[in-house]
């Protein structure tokens, strides 16, 4: 009986990771205030908020301030 | 022999859930595969953007529809040792911003030296990415590069534009949740190959540092698969295969079942000397009806044969149909 509710649950997680993908659940949601499921592609993070049906550039817009560069020389 | 003695191969005992748990493997590959199809390039152009600069695209018209996202790729080509704050805008045909995203980008190299040898290093990320889900596109829109700052590795400032590759596509599908998903599925998959080996109640565990020993319990039914496992440790004059003489007897300690099994050995060897050796052989079979059963195994050759285990298992569940045989003792007093 387990084995056969782990086989359901299996069909389960790969049907959820489809509808996710299709559907493109961690994209960014276009007139949406909050945006609590993206997930960032290669670190491209968002830099704004929409608050009163406009897009709010975020404070910390300026938060780069300070990156110089990445590789061997960070940290150093 | 009494007892009627019947070989046969049945799936009554496969548990087939392993099989059906890679079946939904079988359904991310097919989305992978298929979303391809999906995509549609909307843009793709290279454009110089210099530092404090924004330079806007021609607009794009998604299609309408639930599947997939408008992606954003933009590949910055830097210069060697140089850095770049850049954002992604997407405005509306009016320009104002709908949403925007910010990438560092980077691109260093140098030389290196070690132990008398040198050489080149080149490190670089210089991709970022941006998808909105198509679902909530009206209308069309307009991508735009603005890069924040810009710089060298060194500090010195950087004037010069640099270029901005851009490709805009419609109809993306995330791979994340499809990777993530099978990595969930193969998880699950081998629980349940797990589960289904391990399935089945220990009825008889016996050991003796001899080659016989005897066991006995209550077991068995028309519907109960049983495994018997004989294990043998020998010596360093062990041969490569070993016997074991199987016979089962009734309650009345009639015999219902003899066997031969063949118990083939790995030798352990320590510098090229054989140490001991070990082996281990199975029969699956129906003891119909219940009752209780005894086992007894004898090895031959005797010499080499250290330890001697019996286990006998019922309630086994199997991955593929097995060879069983099928043991029902004569209802007639012998």
């Amino acid at each position: 009986m387990l084995p056969k509710l782990a086989a359901l649950g299996a069909f389960a997680i790969a049907i959820l990771a489809i509808v996710g993908s299709y559907g493109q659940m961690s994209a960014l949601r276009l007139g949406q205030q909050s945006q609590p499921l993206y997930w960032p592609h290669r670190s491209t993070r968002l830099s704004g908020l929409r608050t009163n049906n406009t897009w709010k550039p975020s404070p910390n817009r300026s938060a780069y301030e300070g990156f110089q560069g990445g590789g061997i020389g960070v940290g150093k | 022999m009494p007892s009627k003695i019947q070989p046969l191969v049945t799936t009554q005992f496969t548990e087939r859930s392993p099989l059906m748990a890679l079946g939904a493997l079988g359904l991310l590959g097919i989305a992978l595969l298929i979303a391809p199809f999906f995509r549609r390039q909307l843009l793709s152009t290279g454009v110089y953007v210099g530092p404090e600069e924004t330079v806007q695209l021609d607009p794009v018209q998604p299609r309408k529809g639930a599947i997939g996202a408008l992606r954003i790729d933009v590949e910055a080509q830097l210069p060697s040792n140089a850095w770049s704050v850049f954002e992604v805008q997407v405005l509306d045909s009016q320009g104002n911003v709908l949403a925007s995203a910010i990438k560092q980008v980077w691109n260093e190299s140098g030389t290196w030296q070690e132990e008398g040898e040198s050489g080149v290093w080149q490190e670089q990320d210089q991709a970022g990415r941006f998808d909105i889900r198509q679902a909530a596109i009206d209308g069309p829109v307009v991508v735009a590069i603005s890069v924040l700052e810009q710089g060298s590795s060194t500090g010195q400032p950087l004037d010069s534009p640099v270029v901005y590759r851009v490709t805009v596509a419609e109809g993306v599908i995330d791979h994340r949740f499809l990777w993530s998903g099978a990595i969930g599925v193969l998880l699950v998959a081998a629980l349940t190959t797990i589960a289904v080996k391990a399935a089945g109640q220990t009825v008889i565990s016996e050991q003796i540092n001899d080659s016989d020993l005897v066991g006995r319990g209550t077991l068995g039914g028309p519907n109960t698969l049983l495994r018997v496992i004989i294990t043998v440790v020998s010596d360093e004059t062990s041969p490569s295969k070993l016997t074991a003489n199987l016979a089962i007897n009734d309650s009345y300690g009639e015999s219902v079942y003899r066997r031969e099994v063949v118990i083939p050995l790995s030798i352990r060897r320590e510098e090229g000397k054989v140490e001991s050796a070990r082996g281990s052989a199975s029969v699956d079979l129906i003891l119909d009806p219940r009752g209780s059963y005894g086992f007894s195994v004898a090895i031959t050759p005797d010499g080499p044969v250290d330890h001697t285990f019996l286990t006998v298992k019922e309630g086994i569940r199997t991955l593929t149909p097995t060879a069983i045989t099928y043991i029902q003792p004569s209802t007639e007093p012998a």
